[in-house]
C-alpha cells in the first residue's frame, strides 16, 4: 500500500513536468515575452526601452531554456523555465504580472472557495442519492418515469441560468439574500447560501441520472437476484445491498473531485462576487495575466493528480476485493 | 455572377461533417449490425419527435454555412475584375433580410413600438422632454398605436392557416408515399398515422414537425413587423442572434467531435492493442493532457491564441475570418480536453477485445495486425465513438455558453447563446429588467440540448445493451 | 389443452406445479418459455428437471419464488400450489416469508451470486429470523459454515467471497440457501460452472444434506449423469414442457421419450468409441413460435404425419409419465416405430507402435507471467501456468490435453500457436523450430496450425458478414487471388461442415451455437491445415449438439488425416475421440499415454480421481464409475499457480500421499512402453503399489 503511494506519486513527476513544458510552450513559444510586454504597455507606449523595462520589472528578461550569460547552474536556474516552471515543484509560485504575491492570494481565496464547494458536494451527492434511490424503488411507477424526465429537463439548462434565475428570483423579486458579496465568519452565511442552494440544484438533473444508472446497473446483478431469493424486503435489498455496492462507483467518482474543489467554481464565484480562486481566476483571465493562469493551471493539474491517488486509497477502503500492490 | 461563393474553414469542415455522416447512413444502411440498433431508435418515439427539432436546427446551421459575397453595382475594376462586397453573407441572412437589417438605435422591448430608454428630445418650442422614441422599423407599418393588438392578432391567425396547410399537405403527402405500393387506401393510412399504428412513430414526428411549423409561420408573418424578442444594445433583433448562434452551437457541438475523432481512434486502439511501448507513451500523453483541468487548458489555448491574433492582426482581414479561427480554435479545445475521455475508453475496449477469441483467430490465421485492427477491433469500437459524440453534444453546447461567459469562448462580435446571455447578465440590474435576450437564448439553447439529450439517451440504449435500462 | 398432473407417488405433494404458462418479452418477439409445465414434488423428494439451454427449466424455477426479470417475464397460467397455497397468487409481501425460508435456492454462478462486499457471515445471517437474538443467529450461522464443509467458521465468518475460490463460494451459496432449513431447495445448475472433482464433492455434499435434514429438492440440471447422482425422480423438460417424467431407475434403464432416448445415445464415452455418436438434428427450436403438433417432431427420427399436426397427450402409467403419439396408443403407422440403431460404422483403432514420425513436437514448455510490485514494479513472483511441458503427436492422430480450469492446458495452446509468449522450451512443428521464427515466416507458417476456440460465440467477429470471415484468412495467406476461386473454396468447405452457401451473406448472430462452431471449423480448415488445436471446442455446448461436433471432428480427421491436439476437460470427450492423453495438473503433465492404458487403467491417484469424479448415468446412483477402484471424493481445490505446494504438487490432496511426495517432484516412470507417470508410487524402488 505505501509502496503503491510512493510509486504513485513518483509517476506524478514526469506528468507534472509534461504540463509544465506543455503550458510553458503554450505561454511563450506561441508569444514572446515581447508580445506580452507590447499587450500590457498597449499601443502607444510601444517602444523597446519600454519592453525592455517591462521586462524586466515582470522577469520576462532571461532567455528562455539556456542562460549563456549567467555562470555555473545560473546557466540553468536564470532562464524563464527556471524561474517559471521549476519553482512550481516546490510551491514558489512568484509573482503576477501586476506584482502581487500569488502565493499568498491563493492561501486566502481559498478559505471562501471551500465555502461555496464543500457543501455543494457534501449536500448535493445527499440530494442526488437520495433522488436516484427513490426512482429506482419506485421503477416502473409515474413517479420513476417523471423523475426521469426531470432529469433530463434540468441537465439541459445552462448552469447560468440557474444562477441567473436564482439570483433574480431570491434576491432581486423576494429580496432574501443579497445579490452577490462575501464577508468573513458567520455572518457569511447570508452571502454563501444562494450560491450552493444554486450549485446544487443545477447538478440535480447529471448527478441523478448517474447515480440512478449506477443502481440499475447493480440491480441487474446476480447477487441482488441471490438476496431476493433470500425473501428479504425490497428496501433491504436495495439499502443493504445495492446502495452498498454502487457506493462504490459513488464514492470514488467523488473523491477524485475533492482537491480541485480549492479552486473553486468559475460561475458561481464570479457571479455572487466570491472573492475566490474561481474568480481570482476570471480575474487574471480578463487582465490577461498570464503569471497567475500559469499557476493556476500548476495547481489545478497537482490536485486532480492527488485526487486520482486519493481515488485509488478510497477503493481499498470500500472495496474489500481491492489491494494495491 | 452577382455573387461569390466564400468558403470559410468551418464551412469546409461543416462539409466534411455532412459528407462523413451520408457516408456513415449509406454504410450503416448496408450492415445488419449498425441497422438493427438504427430501427430501435427509429422506434423511439421521443428520440424520433427530438430528431426533427434537431434536424430543424441543422437545416437553419447548414443555411448559414453557405457564404457568398454580393457582387458591387458600378462598373468593374480595371482588368475586367467584378468588385465583390467585403461583408460576408450566409444564405440564411438573404433570407433573413428584415430581421438583419431592421436594425434600431437601443433596447426595445418584445414587440414594441418605442424604444426602452428615454432620450433628451428637443421639442419645436424649445422645451427639452424625456421621450421613449418611436422605433424606426418595429410597428412602423402601423397608424396608430392601438392597432397593435389587432395588427399581432391577424398576423398570428393568419400563420396559423398557413401553418395549418402546409403541415396538412406534409401529412397528406407522407401518407401517399406510405400508400405507395403497400395497397392501402390513403383515407386507411391517414387513420393509421393518426392512432399512431406506424412502425415508425410518425405521429410524434409529425406533432413536433407541426409546431415547428408554425413557429415558423408565426415568425414568417411578425418579424418582418415587430421585433419578436425585441433588440438589443446596439438595436439589432435578438431573435435574429439567436438564430445566428444556432450554427455556432452546432459547430462547437459536432467540430469538437470530428476534430479529435481521428487522433482518439488511431491512438486509442493503437495503445490498447500493442501494448508495451507505444501503450506507455500514449498513456503518459493522454495522462498529462488529463490532469489538466479542462476548463483551465481551454483558457490557456485561447488566452494565448488572443494574444497571437492581437499580435498578427494583420493575418486576420475580415471579421468572418477572425471569428472562424476563433471558433475552430474553441473547438479544437474542447477536442483536446474531449479526446482524452474517449480514447481511455477506446483503449480500454481495445484490450477487452485483443483478448477475444475472434481476434486471436485471425491472429492465428496470418492477418496483419493493421488489418486487425481496421477490419476487426474499428468496426467493433465504432459504437463506442457513436455513444460518445452523441452524448457529447449537448455538453459542448453548454459548455460553449460557459466558455464564452468566461471570456474564453467564441469571439466576442460573434452571435452565440454564451455570448448573448454574457451581454445581457449586466443588464439584470436595470429596472425594468432587460429579460429578453436571455429569454431568447434560453428557449434557443434549451430546445436544442433538450433534444440532444433525448435523441443521445435513445442513441446509447439502442447501441450499448449493458447501458439499457 | 388440459394436463393431467403426473402423480408418482402416493404422499401429498409438497409442491404441485400445473399448466404453468410464461411468457418472456425479448426483442426477437414473446419466447413461450414455458409453456404448459406441470410437476409435483413430494416432500423430501429430489426431482431433476432434465434439459438443454432454452428449454424454458431455469425460468421455471425463478418463476417458483417470483424471482422472474421484470418487466419481461410475464405469468400468463397456471398454478403452483405450495403447502396448499398457490404462489402465483401470493402477494409479494407474503412470498418473503416463502422465499428463502420454505424455499430457498442456489444458483449457477457462485463467482457473481454473493455479494461481493459483504462478510459471509452476514449474508448468511440474514436469511434468519430478524426477532433472534445475535448469539442464536451466530451459532446458526456457525454451524452450517460448518455443516457444508468450510474450515475454520468463525474465521469464514468474516471473510468476503473473493477470498474463497469457485467450489467454496457454492458451498457458502449452500449455507445460506439451508440456514433457515427450508422444506424445498431449488438448485440451478449449481455445479456447471465448476470442476469435475469439485462438482462430485458438492453433489455428494447437497445429497448428504438433503438426506439429514428431509428436505425436498428441485435440481435443474443439463447433464444426465448428475442428475442420476441426485435425483430420485428424473422430469425431462424440452421446449417448455415436460415431455416425461419418471422414477430415477425407470428412466435410467429404458426411458420412452425419443429425446430422451437419443440424448442418452448422444453423450460421448469409451464404450462408443467406434460408433458414430447418435446425432439429434438441428438445435433445440426457438420459442417464439407456436406448435401445431409435437415440438420434439421435426428433430425426431421416428415422427410421422400425426406428429406434426396434433400434440401429443400426456400419458402416465405405473408413474412413468410420457408425451408422446408413440405411448398414446394410437396405432403407429408401418415404418415408423422401429428405432434406428446407431450406425455402428467401425473405425480403424490405430494402435500407437505404429505411429507415424511426430508432427507437433513440444518440449520443456515454460510460460510464466510475472506478478509485480513494490515501489519499481519489481518481478516479485510468477504465475507458473506452463511448467515444463513435454508432449509430442504423431501425424494424423489426436492427443488429448486433459485438466481442470486453471492447470494450464489452455495456455499451452495458446503459446504452440504463439499466441503467449513462452518463457523457454522448445516447440518443433514437422522440420521448424516455432519458438524462434521470426513474425513473417510465422505467419506464413501459420496455415498449417489452426485453433478452434471453445467459445462459439466470441470467436466469430459479431461485424462480420460470414463470407467476409471465411475469406479472411485465405485474403491474408495470399491462396486464392480471385474473388470468385475463394468463393468456390469457401462453398466447398462449407459443404464439408455442413452448411449451404446461403449463409455467406449472413451475420454470426443469426446462427445457433453449434452451427458457429461448424463456421469456425470451416475457418480453420480454409487454410488447410496439418494441425488443429481445439480448446475445449464443445463445452459450452449442449450434448446433443456436442455429438454432432465430435462427429464432424472425427470424420474430417479421417478425410483428411489431420492432426488435433485436443484441449478439454471432459473425459467422455477424451474417451470417444483421442488416440493418446495427457492429463495436466497445475502447470506440469503427471501422467501420459495411450488412450485405452490411461483411462482403463490410470496410474496417477490425480488421473483416477477426475475419473471417478465424472458422474455415470446410472439407475441406482452409485458413485463408482466404470469398473475402476473408486479413488473416493478429491479432497480439496486446486492450489494456486503462484505457490504451488512444494515436492509433488498433487500431494496435499492426494489419499496416498507419503513423505517423499513433499519432498520433491517426481520423475517419470514408464509403466508401459507408451504409458508413463510422474507419481512417487510408482518411482524406482520398490514401492508395494508398483506392479
Amino acid at each position: 500500500m505505501i509502496a503503491y503511494i510512493i510509486r504513485r506519486i513518483l509517476y506524478a513527476i514526469p506528468i507534472l513536468i509534461g504540463v509544465n513544458l506543455l503550458t510553458f510552450a503554450l505561454f511563450f513559444f506561441v508569444n514572446s515575452p515581447n508580445d506580452m510586454a507590447r499587450l500590457h504597455l498597449g499601443v502607444k507606449r510601444v517602444t523597446p526601452q519600454a519592453i525592455a523595462e517591462w521586462k524586466a520589472e515582470h522577469g520576462y528578461d532571461q532567455p528562455l531554456f539556456y542562460n549563456a550569460a549567467a555562470a555555473g547552474a545560473g546557466k540553468l536556474t536564470h532562464t524563464l523555465f527556471f524561474q517559471r516552471s521549476v519553482k512550481l515543484f516546490v510551491f514558489d509560485f512568484g509573482r503576477s504580472d501586476d506584482g502581487r504575491d500569488i502565493g499568498s492570494d491563493i492561501r486566502q481565496r481559498m478559505w471562501p472557495s471551500l465555502a461555496i464547494q464543500v457543501p455543494t458536494l457534501v449536500l448535493g451527492l445527499a440530494v442526488c442519492i437520495s433522488m436516484a434511490l427513490m426512482t429506482v424503488f419506485f421503477r416502473g411507477t409515474y413517479l420513476d418515469a417523471t423523475g426521469v424526465v426531470l432529469a433530463v429537463v434540468m441537465m439541459s439548462i445552462s448552469q447560468l441560468f440557474y444562477v441567473i434565475g436564482g439570483q433574480y428570483l431570491f434576491s432581486k423579486v423576494l429580496r432574501l439574500v443579497p445579490i452577490s458579496g462575501y464577508d468573513t465568519g458567520l455572518s457569511a452565511i447570508k452571502f454563501v447560501i444562494l450560491p450552493i442552494a444554486v450549485g446544487i440544484v443545477s447538478g440535480i438533473g447529471l448527478g441523478v441520472r448517474l447515480n440512478r444508472t449506477f443502481f440499475l446497473e447493480e440491480s441487474g446483478k446476480d447477487y441482488v437476484r441471490t438476496a431476493r431469493a433470500k425473501g428479504l424486503s425490497e428496501i433491504r435489498v436495495l439499502f443493504r445491498h445495492v446502495l452498498k455496492n454502487a457506493m462504490i462507483p459513488i464514492l470514488t467518482g467523488v473523491v477524485v473531485v475533492i482537491p480541485t474543489l480549492f479552486t473553486g467554481s468559475l460561475i458561481l464565484e464570479s457571479f455572487f462576487g466570491i472573492p475566490g480562486l474561481g474568480s481570482y481566476l476570471i480575474d487574471a483571465i480578463r487582465a490577461q495575466d498570464f503569471g497567475i493562469v500559469h499557476v493556476m493551471v500548476f495547481l489545478g493539474s497537482v490536485l486532480y493528480i492527488v485526487g486520482l491517488i486519493l481515488t485509488d486509497i478510497s477503493y481499498t477502503l470500500v472495496d474489500p476485493r481491492v489491494r494495491l500492490g | 455572377m452577382p455573387f461569390r461563393f466564400v468558403i470559410l474553414w468551418s464551412d469546409a469542415l461543416t462539409y466534411l461533417l455532412l459528407a462523413v455522416s451520408v457516408f456513415y447512413g449509406v454504410y450503416a444502411s448496408r450492415h445488419e449490425h449498425l441497422r438493427a440498433p438504427w430501427r430501435r431508435v427509429r422506434r423511439n418515439p421521443l428520440a424520433m419527435a427530438a430528431l426533427v427539432v434537431l434536424a430543424a436546427y441543422g437545416i437553419t446551421g447548414l443555411m448559414d454555412s453557405v457564404h457568398f459575397r454580393l457582387r458591387l453595382p458600378g462598373p468593374a475594376a480595371p482588368g475586367g475584375h467584378a468588385i465583390y462586397s467585403p461583408q460576408v453573407l450566409s444564405l440564411l441572412d438573404v433570407l433573413c433580410t428584415p430581421l438583419r437589417t431592421h436594425d434600431e438605435q437601443t433596447y426595445s422591448a418584445p414587440f414594441a413600438l418605442h424604444a426602452f430608454t428615454p432620450k433628451l428630445v428637443r421639442l419645436s418650442d424649445g422645451r427639452r422632454v424625456m421621450e421613449y422614441p418611436r422605433l424606426r422599423y418595429g410597428g412602423a407599418g402601423l397608424t396608430a398605436a392601438g392597432g397593435r393588438a389587432h395588427d399581432i392578432s391577424v398576423r398570428c391567425l393568419r400563420a396559423a392557416a398557413e401553418g395549418v396547410l402546409v403541415w396538412l399537405a406534409a401529412v397528406v403527402a407522407l401518407a401517399r408515399w406510405r400508400v405507395k405500393g403497400a395497397g392501402e387506401s390513403l383515407r386507411a393510412a391517414l387513420w393509421r398515422l393518426a392512432r399512431g399504428e406506424t412502425d415508425v412513430p410518425w405521429r410524434a414526428m409529425l406533432a413536433s414537425l407541426g409546431v415547428i411549423i408554425l413557429i415558423v409561420a408565426a415568425i414568417a408573418n411578425l418579424a418582418g413587423e415587430y421585433h419578436i424578442f425585441g433588440t438589443d444594445q446596439v438595436g439589432q433583433d435578438v431573435l435574429f442572434e439567436a438564430i445566428k448562434s444556432i450554427r455556432t452551437d452546432l459547430l462547437i457541438g459536432t467540430l469538437s467531435t470530428l476534430v479529435m475523432l481521428p487522433f482518439a481512434l488511431a491512438l486509442g486502439v493503437m495503445a490498447g492493442y500493442s501494448g508495451g511501448r507505444t501503450d506507455d507513451v500514449i498513456q503518459y500523453l493522454y495522462t498529462t493532457l488529463g490532469s489538466i483541468p479542462s476548463v483551465l487548458l481551454i483558457i490557456a489555448g485561447i488566452l494565448s491564441l488572443n494574444l497571437y491574433m492581437t499580435d498578427h492582426a494583420a493575418a486576420f482581414d475580415t471579421i468572418a475570418q477572425r471569428q472562424d479561427v476563433r471558433l475552430l480554435s474553441l473547438c479544437v479545445g474542447l477536442g483536446v480536453t474531449g479526446w482524452i475521455g474517449l480514447c481511455r475508453l477506446l483503449r480500454g475496449e481495445t484490450m477487452k477485445l485483443r483478448q477475444m477469441d475472434y481476434i486471436q483467430a485471425a491472429i492465428a490465421l496470418g492477418v496483419r495486425p493493421r488489418r486487425i485492427m481496421t477490419r476487426h477491433i474499428l468496426p467493433n469500437v465504432m459504437h463506442i465513438v457513436l455513444i460518445y459524440a452523441v452524448i457529447s453534444f449537448s455538453g459542448l453546447v453548454l459548455a460553449e455558453a460557459v466558455l464564452s461567459y468566461i471570456g474564453v469562448g467564441v469571439d466576442p462580435s460573434m452571435n452565440s447563446w454564451g455570448n448573448m446571455i454574457n451581454g445581457a447578465r449586466l443588464e439584470m440590474a436595470r429596472d425594468p429588467v432587460v429579460w429578453w435576450s436571455l429569454a431568447a437564448a434560453f428557449l434557443f439553447m434549451f430546445t436544442l440540448v433538450l433534444a440532444a439529450n433525448l435523441f443521445a439517451d435513445a442513441v446509447r440504449d439502442a447501441f450499448d445493451p449493458r447501458m439499457r435500462t | 389443452m388440459a394436463t393431467p398432473v403426473p402423480q408418482t407417488t402416493s404422499r401429498p405433494a409438497l409442491l404441485e406445479i400445473e399448466d404453468l404458462r410464461v411468457r418472456f418479452d425479448t426483442a426477437s418477439g414473446t419466447v413461450r418459455a414455458v409453456d404448459g409445465l406441470s410437476l409435483s414434488i413430494a416432500p423430501g423428494e429430489a426431482v431433476a428437471l432434465l434439459g438443454e439451454s432454452g428449454s424454458g427449466k431455469s425460468v421455471a424455477a425463478l418463476t417458483l419464488l417470483h424471482l422472474l426479470p421484470q418487466p419481461a417475464g410475464r405469468i400468463i397460467g397456471g398454478r403452483v400450489l405450495f403447502g396448499g397455497r398457490d404462489l402465483l397468487r401470493t402477494p409479494e409481501r407474503d412470498m418473503r416469508a416463502v422465499r428463502g425460508r420454505r424455499i430457498a435456492m442456489i444458483f449457477q454462478e457462485p463467482q457473481t451470486s454473493l455479494n461481493p462486499v459483504m462478510t459471509l457471515g452476514d449474508q448468511i445471517g440474514e436469511v434468519l429470523p430478524a426477532s433472534w437474538p445475535s448469539g442464536r443467529r451466530r451459532e446458526r450461522v456457525l454451524h452450517w459454515i460448518d455443516a457444508v464443509g468450510l474450515s475454520d467458521p468463525a474465521r469464514r465468518c468474516r471473510e468476503y467471497p473473493h477470498q474463497l475460490s469457485g467450489g467454496m463460494k457454492q458451498r457458502a451459496m449452500i449455507a445460506m440457501a439451508l440456514a433457515a432449513e427450508p422444506e424445498l431447495l431449488v438448485a440451478d445448475e449449481p455445479t456447471t460452472s465448476l470442476d469435475v472433482t469439485i462438482q462430485a464433492q458438492v453433489l455428494e455434499l447437497l445429497k448428504d444434506l438433503q438426506q439429514r435434514t428431509g428436505m425436498a429438492m428441485l435440481f435443474i440440471t443439463h447433464d444426465l449423469g448428475v442428475a442420476s447422482q441426485v435425483a430420485d425422480r428424473v422430469a425431462v423438460m424440452y421446449a417448455g414442457e415436460i415431455v416425461e417424467d419418471t422414477g430415477r431407475e425407470a428412466f435410467f434403464a429404458g426411458a420412452r421419450h425419443p429425446y430422451a432416448r437419443k440424448l442418452f445415445r448422444a453423450v460421448p464415452g469409451r464404450g462408443k468409441r467406434n460408433e458414430v455418436l447418435e446425432v439429434i438434428p438441428g438445435s433445440v427450436p426457438v420459442l417464439t413460435r407456436e406448435f401445431a403438433g409435437c415440438r420434439f417432431a421435426e428433430r425426431c427420427d421416428r415422427a410421422w404425419a400425426l406428429c406434426r399436426s396434433a400434440a401429443p397427450a400426456w400419458r402416465a402409467e405405473s408413474g412413468h409419465g410420457v408425451r408422446c403419439h408413440l405411448y398414446t396408443g394410437t396405432p403407429v403407422p408401418e415404418g415408423v416405430g422401429g428405432e434406428v440403431p446407431a450406425a455402428a460404422t467401425p473405425r480403424p483403432v490405430r494402435v500407437s507402435a505404429d505411429a507415424g514420425p511426430p508432427l507437433l513436437e513440444v518440449r520443456d514448455l515454460v510460460v510464466h507471467f510475472p506478478m509485480r510490485s513494490g515501489v519499481f514494479r519489481r518481478v516479485t513472483g510468477r504465475v507458473r501456468a506452463v511448467d515444463g511441458v513435454s508432449l509430442s503427436i504423431p501425424d494424423g492422430r489426436t492427443l488429448a490435453l486433459v485438466g481442470e480450469s486453471g492447470c494450464g492446458k489452455t495456455t499451452v495452446g495458446k503459446a504452440i500457436l504463439r499466441l503467449a509468449d513462452m518463457t523457454s522450451g522448445e516447440i518443433r512443428f514437422g522440420q521448424d523450430r516455432l519458438d524462434r521464427m521470426p513474425p513473417p515466416a510465422l505467419r506464413a507458417l501459420r496455415r498449417r496450425l489452426q485453433v478452434i476456440f471453445q467459445d462459439p460465440y466470441a470467436s466469430l467477429d459479431p461485424r462480420m458478414p460470414l463470407g467476409e470471415i471465411l475469406e479472411e484468412g485465405m485474403i491474408a495467406q495470399n491462396m486464392e487471388r480471385s474473388a470468385a476461386g475463394r468463393r468456390s473454396r469457401i462453398v466447398g468447405l462449407l459443404e464439408q461442415v455442413g452448411l449451404g452457401p446461403e449463409v455467406l451473406s449472413r451475420y454470426p448472430h443469426e446462427f445457433s451455437g453449434g452451427q458457429r462452431q461448424r463456421l469456425c471449423i470451416a475457418r480453420a480448415l480454409s487454410m488447410e491445415p496439418r494441425l488443429i488445436i481445439c480448446d475445449e471446442p464443445t463445452s459450452a455446448l449442449d450434448v446433443s449438439v456436442q455429438a454432432q461436433i465430435l462427429n464432424l471432428l472425427r470424420r474430417l480427421q479421417e478425410e483428411m488425416s489431420l492432426t488435433y491436439l485436443f484441449i478439454t476437460h471432459n473425459l467422455g470427450v477424451v474417451e470417444y475421440l483421442a488416440h493418446q492423453v495427457a492429463v495436466m495438473y497445475l502447470g506440469r503433465l503427471v501422467e501420459s499415454g495411450p488412450v485405452e492404458e490411461v483411462t482403463g487403467n490410470p496410474m496417477h491417484p490425480y488421473t483416477r480421481a477426475l475419473l471417478s469424479a465424472v458422474p455415470v448415468m446410472s439407475g441406482n446412483g452409485s458413485a463408482g464409475s466404470q469398473g475402476l477402484p473408486a479413488a473416493g471424493l478429491v479432497r480439496g481445490e486446486t492450489p494456486s499457480p503462484v505457490n504451488p505446494p512444494a515436492g509433488c504438487h498433487y500431494h496435499p490432496r492426494c489419499p496416498q500421499a507419503m513423505p517423499q511426495c513433499r519432498a520433491g517432484y517426481p520423475e517419470v516412470s514408464w509403466t508401459s512402453r507408451t504409458h508413463w507417470v510422474r507419481c512417487h508410487l510408482y518411482s524406482a524402488g520398490d514401492h508395494p503399489a508398483k506392479r
